[in-house]
């Protein structure tokens, strides 16, 4: 197995912290409902 | 040992910070739900971080890299299944499961997740998650205390049960004192101790071995094997390693964090922090196993497990040593002291509560849960004394155990408004059983048994739940309100 192929082992991993990236700027961005509630904890 | 040698200074410091992190908690346990979830106050960091440490024990620093140096690359297929199972978990669990166990009943625990989900009022259900989170958390601090004692043996030269005392005590200390929120706070502390342990040894040993060619070319030296994924691994192998992810979903003392995070919109924030330390530390791991097959070609070690150990000795100054080795201690710390405060929390809320004093006040149950803690520690003591026991194996029972009994029943209670009591409870039954029959059957048993296990779970609970009448109006208007927040 040569260099280039084992380095693609890692690439799911890596992958995983990008979708994560992605899902956490979303959120970040993306304005509130209207109707959204919280979940209603007494620290929310 | 020297009370002056850098080790044992840097160690005193290492636990004085800990103490000391733990005692700004103690005055914030006023209620049960202070002391086992925090108040439901976590940051996003402290919850990712938290979730991370306390899955990632001192295997991430000992067994991992030794699996590597001693196989090779076809162990990958460990972490990739791992990290995709805790992404997983993350991406459909922990959001759902924050807001869930708020709306019904405000529930502190799995096992009161699940009476307050299915509003069971037999108590069965709860009952009987309550026993299996107190049998296999036994065998998972037991592990954890096996390791601490090797690992002040190595390290210090003290006698294999002392230093499980020692190691032990420490953690018991400010667990008991200091609650979820000690723990919580500890675990950010700890967990970012072994990010830079894991980023710094496999890098300085790459610098050592004259960098990435000379160190592969060392390693094929030693066998063109280790650099082969498939090398001695069949499908079967593969799909087995890659089934370890299927466990997070059930590991109790992991979705207290999700449960404990301050609302439900920090999640996203503490997934991505949680993924990125997880998966840099596995790579960590990962390269130190794999660069080690370099750096002992010559004088090979006669425990690959020790890897990690020995590579912080040889390679750096003494001083950075002992926070090197504070790092694999406090991976260890971090997990044995959740699985401690899961387990109490399971005989607090869920039986002494629940069965024998419905009644008690809230100062009651905090010592019941503190003298919860110190029980299963005696217990995991006992069983940890016994050196010979391997990291890994103890662990993979838990992991099972627990990933198939309750990871189903989590995951469809969350997504299916249809499911029933019945059907969590078959699911339950049908998991715990598949784990322990499943390894006994020699024709099958090359198969990690947490993926029979989770998939027969998974139909157990369909199966029983559909031939079950449907939940009451109240359950299904419950699950819509969850859904509406979502």
């Amino acid at each position: 197995m040569n260099t280039g192929t084992l380095l693609l082992l890692f690439v799911p991993m890596l992958l995983l912290i990008v979708l994560s990236l992605i899902n956490y700027l979303f959120h970040a961005f993306s304005t509130d409902s209207p109707t959204s509630h919280s979940s209603g904890g007494k620290n929310s | 040992m020297s009370m002056l040698n850098p080790l044992v200074i840097t160690f005193v410091l290492y636990i004085l910070v800990i103490f000391s992190i733990g005692y700004f908690a103690v005055h914030r346990n006023k209620t049960l739900s202070d002391y086992v979830l925090g108040g439901r106050s976590l940051s996003g960091p402290v919850a990712a971080l938290g979730a991370g440490a306390s899955d990632m024990s001192s295997w991430l620093l000992l067994a991992l890299p030794g699996a590597f140096l001693l196989h090779g690359i076809n162990q990958i297929w460990l972490p990739i299944g791992l990290s995709i199972g805790a992404y997983l978990n993350w991406q459909f669990v922990a959001k759902r499961l924050r807001i869930y166990t708020e709306i019904a009943g405000d529930s502190l625990t799995v096992p009161s997740y699940f009476h307050n989900r299915f509003q069971d009022k037999s108590q069965i259900l709860k009952t009987l998650t309550a026993l299996v989170v107190l049998i296999f958390f036994t065998f998972y601090a037991s592990a954890s205390f096996v390791s601490i004692g090797l690992l002040f043996h190595s390290m210090f030269g003290l006698e294999y049960k002392n230093a499980v005392l020692l190691g032990g005590g420490i953690i018991l200390i400010y667990t008991i004192v200091g609650g979820f929120l000690a723990i919580s706070w500890i675990d950010f502390f700890q967990g970012s101790l072994v990010f830079l342990a894991l980023l710094a040894v496999p890098i300085v040993t790459l610098y050592a071995l004259h960098g990435i060619h000379p160190t592969l070319d060392l390693i094929q030296a030693q066998g063109s094997h280790f650099l082969d994924a498939f090398h001695n691994i069949n499908f079967i192998g593969v799909v087995s390693l890659l089934a370890w992810g299927l466990g997070y979903f059930g590991q109790p003392h992991i979705l207290v964090r999700f449960m404990a995070a301050r609302n439900h919109k920090t999640i996203p924030q503490a997934q991505f922090i949680c993924m990125t330390w997880m998966v840099i530390s596995l790579f960590g791991a990962i390269f130190t196993g794999f660069f080690a097959i370099a750096y002992f070609a010559k004088i090979p070690l006669s425990n690959p497990e020790t890897a990690f150990l020995y590579l912080s000795k040889d390679l750096f100054n003494p001083w950075i040593t002992g926070i090197l080795l504070a790092a694999v201690l406090s991976a260890n710390m971090s997990t044995t002291s959740a699985q401690l405060l899961s387990s109490s929390s399971a005989i607090t809320e869920d039986l002494y509560h629940t069965f024998l004093r419905r009644n008690a006040s809230q100062k009651e149950l905090i010592f019941i849960g503190r003298l919860g803690v110190l029980i299963v520690a005696a217990i995991a003591f006992s069983l940890a004394m016994n050196p010979d026991n391997s990291i890994l194996n103890l662990v993979a029972h838990a992991w099972a155990g627990l990933g198939a009994s309750f990871g189903p029943v989590i995951l469809i209670s969350l997504f299916w408004p249809r499911m029933t009591r019945n059907g969590a409870f078959a699911g339950m039954v049908i998991g715990a059983l598949t784990v322990i029959i499943w390894p006994l059957i020699p024709q099958i048993n090359a198969l990690y048994e947490l993926l029979p296990g989770f998939a027969f779970s998974s139909l157990g609970v369909f199966l029983i739940s559909l031939l079950d009448k449907k939940p009451s109006e109240k359950i299904r208007d419950q699950f819509k309100h969850v859904v509406k927040i979502i």
